[in-house]
């Protein structure tokens, strides 16, 4: 039969994904409790106080914009910071300094095309749940929201290839990367939409870089947005990918002067 | 028998003072990770400040009753960062790559060597930051307390230690049979996530496990319990009871799986 050699690399590829299987059962475990949590806690929250809406978010509301963050913060969370950090640290960053390359352009370039096919299955995956939830989404939002969660990717990406830079200074700097991670989804309201936050706090998040990285995006997608309040949006979002490349420009030139190729 | 504990603590003392002094040639990485236990766990107060911010109770419970429990929780996963964690999460490599077998000839109760031979006192810190928020949701909330409740609570918070212990060294026990163990972590995580909400908040059939099956709710809330909605004397018998049945089927549970262990490589 000429598809029995695809069925038998299907049956093969299934197999190998559910090899493991307790480690399999316990990652969709983990993946399932921290949501269920969330869930039980808003529809609480809802029903006790027989809220019709807190802040303008009725409770299916809510719950769409987490089950949407967790799909935007896969989406945006780059992921080759710590083999740059690696490279700093162990020497092995010389070969870059003898080739015409550009460090940053090299890694970004790395972590898009290690991510896009995931983003387009991300990306599908969420128009189809906004589709069929009834939220519904216009052709022009799509290309808009397209737009926006490329921003939203080289935020996320400039702002951790300066966290990765500070290996020129700092021997290690894991533990750097997981709290600003903790701090970043909370300010970028990954776990809970900005509009809950103390009022000072949101004005001062308007001139920093986290609420553009999740926040936006989902509330783009999720609700039906004046267009002023896009385009402002836009273009602060546009501001911080130009300011934080020349940031990552700017940390690149001060720091290889200070590199000395240990071991390398 | 007193010869016995005076043997093991003498042992822990050895452990303990080893991995001080290693810790003390890597000042800066004990001081980020105390940082990043810090972040994590004001992040979380933080949430609950915003819940409580648009509610004024969840499942029962006001803010501070929330954050007795969630201080409660703190001081027990503490303990078992500083004391335990590390040393669960070495057990599959181990038994990959044959070391185990190490532990199996050391004279002394290989249990005990997998499960207190890395300290890391760095976990300290959210034990220092959870006793905090219980004396502040205390002064809060105009708490009476009297000596008996006291020494109650803190027998259910080692009846609450023990039953994290157990989960997590089973749960650990698993991987002499499972190769990948990854996601292993992810579900110590997830478990401390769950004890630190009220048992009001979950569905009935879920409460049933989490009393019975997976005890969680032991670990936090019923400590908290004793000052937040009375709990009978006669409870905290029985939940001491409890988690030293469920400490003895995590041993043997071990000692079944050491059993089938094969070494590796050699």
């Amino acid at each position: 039969m000429k598809w029995n050699k695809y069925t038998k690399l299907f049956q093969i590829t299934l197999q190998n994904s559910i090899a493991y299987r307790v480690d399999f059962a316990m990652g969709i475990l983990s993946g399932i409790i921290p949501l269920a949590v969330q869930i039980l806690l808003w529809s609480n929250i809802y029903s006790v106080n027989q809220y019709d809406t807190i802040r303008g978010y009725s409770l299916p509301r809510i719950l769409s914009y987490i089950l949407v963050a967790i799909v935007i913060s896969k989406i945006i969370q780059a992921s080759v910071y710590p083999a740059i950090a690696q490279e700093i640290k162990s020497g092995t960053l010389s070969k870059y300094l003898a080739k015409p390359l550009d460090h940053q352009i090299y890694w970004l370039v790395s972590e898009l095309g290690g991510k896009i096919l995931f983003t387009i299955a991300a990306f599908i995956l969420l128009v189809t749940v906004l589709f069929f939830t009834g939220l519904g989404i216009s052709a022009i939002t799509l290309l808009v929201g397209a737009l926006v969660l490329v921003q939203a990717l080289l935020i996320s990406f400039f702002i951790y290839y300066l966290l990765a830079l500070l290996s020129f200074w700092f021997l290690e700097v894991s533990q750097i990367f997981t709290a600003f991670g903790l701090i970043s989804t909370f300010l970028s309201g990954g776990m809970i939409p900005i509009d809950f936050f103390p009022d000072f706090l949101q004005k001062l998040l308007v001139f920093l870089p986290f609420k553009y990285i999740i926040y936006f995006p989902i509330t783009l997608f999720t609700t039906n947005l004046e267009r002023n309040y896009v385009m402002t949006n836009l273009a602060f979002q546009f501001f911080w990918v130009i300011l934080l490349f020349f940031a990552g420009r700017l940390m690149w030139f001060v720091g290889e002067r200070r590199y000395s190729a240990f071991g390398g | 028998m007193s010869l016995v504990i005076k043997r093991y603590y003498l042992l822990l003392k050895v452990f303990m003072k080893n991995c001080i002094i290693r810790d003390l040639e890597f000042r800066m990485n004990f001081v980020t990770n105390l940082l990043t236990d810090f972040v994590f766990n004001i992040l979380k107060i933080f949430f609950i400040e915003l819940i409580f911010l648009n509610t004024p109770e969840v499942a029962g419970f006001n803010k501070y009753q929330m954050i007795f429990i969630f201080g409660t929780s703190f001081i027990i996963l503490s303990v078992y960062m500083t004391f335990v964690f590390f040393n669960h999460i070495r057990i599959p490599m181990a038994i990959q790559n044959g070391e185990f077998d190490f532990a199996l000839v050391k004279p002394m109760s290989t249990v005990f060597l997998l499960s207190f031979r890395y300290f890391n006192i760095a976990g300290i810190g959210s034990g220092l930051f959870g006793i905090y928020l219980v004396g502040l949701s205390f002064y809060k909330l105009n708490m009476q307390f009297d000596i008996l409740s006291v020494v109650l609570y803190l027998v259910l918070l080692i009846s609450g230690f023990l039953v994290y212990y157990s989960l997590s060294l089973i749960l650990y026990t698993f991987s002499f049979w499972t190769v990948k163990t990854g996601n292993f972590i992810n579900v110590m995580v997830d478990m401390g996530e769950i004890m630190k909400y009220p048992v009001g908040l979950f569905p009935k059939s879920v409460q049933l496990i989490l009393s019975f099956i997976v005890p969680l709710f032991m670990v936090a809330s019923y400590p908290s319990a004793i000052f937040l909605g009375k709990l009978p004397t006669s409870f905290t018998i029985i939940n001491l009871l409890v988690s030293l049945v469920f400490l003895s089927i995590s041993i043997s549970f071990i000692r079944y799986a050491s059993k089938c262990y094969s070494s590796a490589g050699g």
